[in-house]
């Protein structure tokens, strides 16, 4: 019966803190109707002990498209709607896949949405979020609360004052991605 | 002959006291099904199986969709529905379909040269290796990717391009462990409830529906709106309807029975001499008919409930001859009137037998053993019991007979009226004429839909919402073995892709997408050594592969890498979405289905009909174009048989009234027509069911006539004539407001149909009363 209480009290209270980690959040950060900027990404490969660095812009438009070009080493265009992911190579267009047909898609294109544009709502339907804030800087760590999603992603650290500037995703096997962003420009 | 009256009639009521008892312990559930009714016809013992099948599998589950403004809500509302739900455990259980995406993500990887999604195949076809070796650089630098990374096992992201290139069977993502429609635009998430019984089963259908019910009204008022698809849903409604039904047009039908009969004999016994048989007649018939057949089908039921009408005709006419006679000279008397009644009606109704349609089947058996035991009764019982009748009212004349008769006697006789008489059969015989060439059949399914359009439009919402094809068409794929069966499906896949290509087709999924032939498997292994060979080193140099590297990479494509037998493939979750495809059939064969997706017009039906005849190994199955093909073709067998039933009969009463059969014939002939006419200018049509209805005008007006030209236009049988005619049009008069189609159409030949012969056929009777 003790036990019982003092798990509901716990509970409670970690809904409370939980709760609150959010707002703040949503308080502190912004998400702009559209954006552009530039990003630098290294990626860890645990397989091969190395990193691949790459650089790029990007832009998105809220709700309705984000535009990922990698411009070093190589050119690639990765455009993502909430229904389409689409794929360019110098300009022409070698993949497209459709959420109407394909479930991981349909997820990939939400937590890509979610993550990119600090999307609070979206990002609390697939991960546990925790967030320290302390004067205008926040850090944010996502846990998958899917075994789905958990196959692809083990962790998220956001991290950003005004806008989102660092992400760092830990992949299952031990793959590591870190994005900063840089010239941040709402237009 | 008392003696013999008095054993007849305890062996009677014995046997029917023992076939009751007998019946009552067997439960049989009612059957509104549109399956049901159709013909065990002459299809391949594969397909039929194949189609029992998937009829199976859609009616053992209940699809529940849970729809709400926002994804809280929707979400609480999904726990409160499941925890309800939780009450049934037993008799159906929620099942989870999220654990089938879960397992399957990584089981495949070790297969992932000999699957190979199908664009990277066509690619590595066409020789098209730059191209994926730019898409496998892309996706590496790529800040997120389907499946992991992985530069040495798998350095050309074939098992990301498998994984993102698999398509499920309905439009859910995985959200918190919910499915969730990505279809619909507020928050939707998807529930599947799966019976332990099948939906006709009473109990389950008392059990599940008020939970069901309940749940959607709690949730209504939340706002939250909760749909369901599934058979259960229409089998219950159909039970309900059925229910609703009987009662209205059995009590309706008994009620009027009851104020007729007191107003005329202004007493109760005669009311229960009458009701007597009938009941006796309804009894054995549900007796019979359900220890005969596994489910008593709805459509027997009503029709047996129109049964009363032709019953209560046998008892009438003893009641009313009561009144003049001791019982065993009425016996003697209307015997072989009775006689001749019973064996007409048998045979038109048994005939019925004889079509392979088990709906028709069972009215035939209801009808037939109902009209014997109504009779028998009316022999055995009746003479007992009514032989008070005659003492109290010897030589008296009922004041309603009388009355009644006067109106006759002012009819004019047609027999006196040559000109009219011959103007009547012109019109008759132009009136059929005219029908025969220019009344449309009907024979769309929808006559055989038993459920309300609003429970219609309710499942095909959430199944639009799964985004499941409302095509009822599939095709079948068969082989002799496993790996025939998935070669023989790849060859034709060819043929349906280049429907897809033209747009003669939106899309197909089938199984051999999910699992290739080894054949197909081996041949994209050597693709892809083949891709290994022209861009490995390049690969390799681009993102810096040490040489002992990309030997380890190349040598898990050359050292021979694994292929997913179906032994390994059932194991997997993705399996589920074919359940069985890999378990020989009872002919020996292998079959899989391929769903076909989107619309599709009568253009693309006949292109996929003619591809799949050009192919032995396909078959192209509608079950919807089936249904109206069969009812078109037992439309027919009915309307034949219409023929030689009055054949038959005419031939049979010649034997008794010689050249005076037109007086029996002529009225049931001309009543029908006409009925069949006016049918035909309401609903622009005719169908089968409208033609089952002629029957029982047939056997209705049949016993009219051969009674009153066996009492030679006495009172009484004019009485019980108009009595038992206006009984049955009471109750079929409430058929013809039935909400089922099937009963509607029954009625709207029935209600005219008696009215006109009970009009037509005083004109018939003969001039002179002394002629045989």
């Amino acid at each position: 019966m003790k036990k019982t209480f003092l798990s509901i009290i716990l509970f409670t209270l970690s809904l409370s803190v939980f709760a609150n980690d959010l707002d703040k959040l949503k308080a502190v950060t912004t998400t702009p109707e559209k954006l552009t900027g530039i990003f630098a990404q290294t990626k860890f490969l645990a397989q091969l002990d190395t990193s691949i660095k790459s650089t790029g812009a990007f832009n998105y438009i809220r709700d309705t498209k984000i535009v990922w070009h990698t411009l070093t080493p190589i050119d690639s265009t990765l455009e993502l709607t909430p229904k389409t992911i689409l794929n360019y190579q110098d300009g022409v267009q070698v993949n497209k896949l459709d959420s109407n047909t394909n479930s991981i898609v349909a997820v990939f294109s939400d937590i890509f949405f979610g993550v990119m544009t600090a999307q609070w709502q979206v990002l609390e339907e697939y991960f546990s979020v925790s967030a320290e804030v302390s004067e205008g800087h926040w850090k944010a760590t996502l846990i998958p609360i899917d075994k789905n999603i958990g196959g692809f992603i083990s962790k998220v650290i956001l991290e950003g004052d005004k806008y989102l500037k660092q992400v760092t995703l830990y992949e299952p096997e031990g793959n590591l991605t870190h994005i900063e962003f840089d010239q941040l420009q709402q237009k | 002959m008392k003696i013999n009256f008095k054993l007849g009639a305890l062996i009677w009521a014995i046997f029917v006291i023992v076939i009751c008892l007998f019946a009552g312990t067997k439960q049989t559930a009612v059957d509104t099904s549109i399956m049901a009714l159709l013909p065990k016809y002459e299809q391949k013992p594969l397909v039929h199986e194949l189609q029992e099948q998937q009829t199976a599998e859609y009616a053992n589950h209940v699809f529940i969709m849970v729809s709400a403004n926002n994804k809280q809500s929707a979400r609480t509302a999904i726990s409160t529905i499941s925890s309800q739900l939780g009450t049934l455990a037993g008799v159906a259980d929620l099942t989870t379909l999220v654990s089938s995406a879960s397992t399957q993500t990584n089981a495949l990887y070790p297969y992932r040269f000999a699957l190979l999604s199908e664009p990277v195949a066509k690619k590595l076809q066409e020789k098209d290796y730059d191209s994926q070796f730019r898409s496998a650089l892309s996706k590496l630098f790529s800040p997120m990717g389907a499946g992991k990374a992985d530069p040495v096992q798998d350095p050309f992201f074939l098992y990301s391009d498998i994984l993102l290139g698999q398509t499920m069977n309905v439009q859910v993502k995985i959200e918190e462990g919910l499915l969730r429609l990505t279809n619909v635009e507020k928050p939707s998430y998807l529930l599947v409830l799966e019976l332990h019984k099948n939906p006709f089963d009473l109990p389950t259908q008392d059990q599940v529906m008020p939970v069901l019910q309940s749940i959607k009204q709690q949730m209504s008022k939340q706002g939250v709106s909760v749909s369901y698809s599934g058979l259960l849903l229409h089998a219950a409604k159909g039970a309900e309807q059925a229910k609703f039904e009987i009662s209205t047009i059995g009590l309706g039908s008994i009620l009027g029975i009851v104020i007729i009969i007191i107003l005329v004999f202004r007493r109760i016994v005669p009311l229960l001499q009458i009701l007597l048989p009938v009941m006796v007649g309804c009894l054995v018939a549900v007796a019979v008919t359900s220890l005969w057949f596994e489910r008593v089908h709805l459509i027997t039921i009503a029709f047996g409930a129109g049964l009363v009408g032709v019953a209560v005709d046998y008892s009438m006419h003893f009641v009313c001859e009561s009144y003049l006679h001791t019982g065993t000279t009425v016996v003697r008397k209307l015997f072989s009137g009775l006689l001749l009644g019973l064996v007409s009606s048998v045979l038109a109704y048994g005939g019925l037998a004889l079509t392979p349609f088990p709906g028709l089947q069972q009215i035939a058996v209801f009808s037939a053993t109902g009209l014997i035991a109504a009779w028998l009764s009316v022999l055995l019982f009746l003479p007992l019991i009514t032989t008070k009748n005659t003492l109290q009212n010897k030589e008296n004349y009922l004041p309603t007979a009388l009355l009644l008769n006067r109106c006759k006697e002012t009819f004019p006789k047609l027999d006196q009226l040559p000109k009219v008489a011959s103007l009547f059969i012109i019109a008759i015989a132009a009136t059929s004429l005219s029908l025969f060439f220019w009344a449309t059949p009907q024979d769309s399914v929808r006559l055989l839909q038993t459920s309300p359009p609003s429970l219609l439009k309710e499942d095909q919402q959430v199944q639009q919402a799964l985004g499941n094809s409302v095509n009822s068409a599939f095709l079948i794929v068969s082989g002799n073995g496993a790996e025939a069966m998935l070669e023989n499906e790849e060859l034709f896949r060819l043929q349906l892709d280049a429907l897809i290509q033209n747009g003669t087709l939106a899309g197909y999924q089938a199984v051999s997408q999910s699992i290739p032939s080894l054949q197909r498997q081996r041949q994209n292994i050597d693709l892809v050594k083949q891709l290994y060979q022209a861009k490995l080193d390049s690969y390799a140099q681009a993102i810096g592969l040490s040489a002992q590297q990309k030997a380890i990479a190349n040598n898990y494509v050359q050292e021979n890498p694994p292929t997913l037998s179906p032994e390994r493939w059932s194991t997997l979750a993705i399996s589920a979405q074919w359940p069985g495809v890999f378990t020989p059939h009872s002919t020996g064969e292998y079959a899989s289905i391929i769903r076909l997706k989107g619309h599709l017009s009568e253009d693309s039906i006949q292109q996929l009909q003619a591809a799949a005849a050009t192919d032995h190994n396909i078959d192209y199955v509608d079950q919807i174009a089936d249904i109206s093909a069969t009812l078109a073709r037992y439309r027919t067998k009915v309307a034949d048989w219409l023929f030689v039933a009055y054949g038959i009969i005419t031939v049979l009463l010649f034997f008794r009234y010689r050249l005076n059969v037109w007086r029996v014939m002529l009225p049931p002939i001309a009543g029908s027509i006409i009925a069949l006419a006016c049918t035909v200018f309401i609903n622009g049509g005719y169908n089968i069911f409208n033609l089952v209805a002629l029957m029982l005008v047939f056997g209705i007006g049949l016993d009219m006539g051969i009674f009153l030209q066996e009492s030679r236009g006495s009172a009484h049988t004019w009485l019980a004539v108009s009595l038992s005619t206006l009984t049955s049009l009471l109750a079929f008069g409430l058929l013809a407001l039935s909400k089922t189609p099937v009963l509607y159409h029954f009625g709207i030949i029935v209600l005219p149909g008696l009215l006109l012969i009970w009009l037509l056929s005083p004109f018939m009777q003969t001039s002179r009363l002394e002629t045989q």
